[in-house]
């Protein structure tokens, strides 16, 4: 086992696109620090975030409409100061994306090219497979979710100043928090990765996901009527959430229904993948 | 040497509404060069994928080294395979492949790499990316994994596939000197017999997914030996001259209107007059043999291969 995490990290970083996503994140940080108001993906919001956004907006004069990029941060640098951390962090959705060339790169690039099957026609079983994979890309893209908090926060602290940034216990708690949600992320592409297999088919179905699933979760709720409160359960709109100050109860149900995601999708795809013929 | 390097009883793979491999027996015993014959798909990749676990077996057994189900997939570090075409990482180079794969299989010298691709005539392409190699290459870069970690029994499913006749034969002699030094027992599938037949010691003969002969190369020698075919209308009245008249036993009878005598030492001249001097009415009488693509024809139908 420690010996394929081992192979993997080497042929990793051995990979230009790893690079390229490590880049993207980092772009999409710095871009968020500068402009000093983070960008989404995505169409879902909630009431907790947009407290925040409101702190921000209240700080800023609304003579600066029609300001430039920089205008309007001397305006935001010049105010009273707001939790900018706490507002980059609630989208971190984003990573959804940078966790694709992760995955992409460590599972489904493996039964594209069909070098699987040297691993597999060796000692090592398709659990062992499917556990050592689970594992390489949870630590890696829990790693990177761990860079891009803590990152973010010093980056922050040192381009904006300190009275943009929250205590770095907050960010700690958010993190915590989110790290349920993140891992839902992280599972329901390894579930994909292992069930479609191919780098072509799982690139599809994987990249428009978290958009159709909104849309649908809309839909069903306009057809059938079902709180609105549910929508909160949405990962990307626990995300956000976590990122505010949630109540304790709806981390504790969040946490849960993330815990049946992570369970749900690593039981189906490895039942899937273990009846699988390997090309 | 007398250990089962690798046996398979009933062996049985279906797909829906097609049976890709019906109840195989094999025995390759340690120390073979095991050849298995057939056309394009007439079982033996699915043979070999069964046994080194990249699909599920719907019914039978295997034993690897004399360990059955979970003890034989224990014991699967004692092989090495190439299945189908070789299939590797095409933007790492050959040398970053082959040391992904001994990081994953915990060799930790890399030494091993460079001897690999020294007995596969790789060693020059080592810093080529793979998807910049030509067929010929990643074959033998195929070959070159399959002996990575010292197996003791190699599998290979249509080794020589894209390889130039030099190339075949500088493989052929790596094979045997692998089989002779080493002890390393080999399972290789191919449709060309001559190749085959040229460095394997036993051979299965396998057809639409059924196994229909197996049998050591001295039978398969006998089996397309030159003879001397006699064709006459009393078959029985032969049989008896010539093991009455010329103490001859090492013939057969191939239809009730043809005999043939493998025995060397018969002269086509001095048996004619002898069927001839004792009533037998002889009607054709010359020498034959047949090719070993000529027998698997005969075994697999008359179709062609």
């Amino acid at each position: 086992m420690i010996n394929m995490l081992r192979a993997d990290a080497y042929r990793l970083f051995k990979t230009t696109a790893v690079y390229i996503g490590i880049f993207l994140m980092l772009l999409m940080m710095g871009v968020s620090i500068y402009e000093m108001s983070p960008g989404y993906i995505g169409s879902v919001d909630t009431s907790e975030v947009d407290e925040l956004t409101e702190e921000q907006t209240s700080c800023i004069t609304t003579e600066l409409e029609d300001a430039t990029l920089s205008g309007l941060r001397e305006a935001a640098l010049s105010s009273g100061g707001f939790a900018l951390d706490r507002q980059i962090l609630a989208v971190n959705a984003n990573l959804y994306y940078i966790f694709i060339f992760i995955i992409a790169i460590a599972i489904t690039s493996d039964f594209s090219s069909n070098a699987a099957k040297n691993t597999l026609s060796s000692a090592i079983s398709r659990g062992r497979y499917f556990v050592s994979k689970v594992i390489f890309v949870n630590i890696f893209c829990v790693l990177l979710f761990l860079i891009n908090n803590f990152g973010m926060y010093f980056l922050n602290i040192i381009f904006n100043g300190s009275k943009f940034s929250s205590d770095i216990s907050v960010i700690a708690k958010i993190t915590l928090m989110q790290l349920m949600p993140i891992l839902a992320f992280i599972s329901i592409q390894t579930a994909l990765a292992f069930i479609l297999r191919r780098a072509a088919l799982f690139n599809t179905a994987v990249i428009p996901l978290l958009m159709v699933f909104q849309l649908v979760l809309a839909f069903v709720q306009a057809m059938t009527g079902f709180k609105e409160g549910y929508m909160r359960y949405e990962l990307q709109a626990m995300i956000s959430s976590f990122a505010a100050e949630p109540s304790r109860q709806f981390v504790i149900n969040g946490s849960l229904v993330c815990l049946a995601i992570i369970v749900l999708c690593y039981l189906l795809s490895c039942g899937f993948f273990k009846k699988a013929e390997i090309k | 040497m007398n250990e089962t390097a690798l046996q398979t009883k009933g062996l049985t793979k279906r797909y829906r509404g097609f049976t890709a491999l019906d109840s195989a027996d094999m025995t390759v015993m340690r120390g073979d060069i095991y050849g298995l014959i057939g056309r394009n798909g007439a079982g033996k990749t699915t043979l070999m994928k069964m046994v080194v676990g990249l699909t599920n077996v719907t019914s039978g057994e295997f034993s690897v080294f004399g360990k059955t189900g979970r003890q034989a997939s224990a014991e699967k570090c004692r092989i090495g395979c190439l299945i189908e075409n070789p299939a590797f990482f095409g933007s790492m180079t050959v040398y970053g492949n082959l040391k992904y794969y001994c990081i994953q299989k915990g060799i930790s010298d890399f030494k091993k790499i460079d001897e690999v691709l020294s007995l596969v005539s790789l060693k020059d392409a080592a810093g080529k990316r793979f998807k910049k190699l030509s067929l010929g290459m990643k074959q033998r870069l195929g070959i070159a994994f399959a002996l990575l970690d010292d197996p003791d029994l190699v599998i290979l499913d249509e080794p020589i596939n894209g390889l130039d006749p030099i190339g075949i034969s500088e493989l052929r002699d790596t094979f045997r000197r692998l089989n002779r030094e080493k002890g390393i027992t080999f399972v290789i599938s191919s449709h060309i017999l001559s190749e085959l037949y040229a460095v394997a010691n036993r051979f299965l003969i396998i057809d639409k997914g059924r196994v229909l002969k197996e049998m050591t190369k001295e039978q398969l020698d006998l089996e397309c030996s030159r003879c001397i075919a006699v064709k006459l209308n009393d078959v029985k009245k032969a049989a008896v001259i010539i093991e009455n008249k010329l103490n001859v036993t090492d013939y057969k009878v191939i239809s009730d209107s043809e005999i043939r005598i493998y025995d060397r030492s018969v002269k086509p001249d001095v048996l004619n007059k002898l069927m001839v001097e004792n009533g037998a009415s002889v009607d054709q009488i010359f020498e034959t043999g047949i090719t070993i693509e000529d027998y698997f024809r005969g075994l697999v139908g008359g179709e062609q291969s």
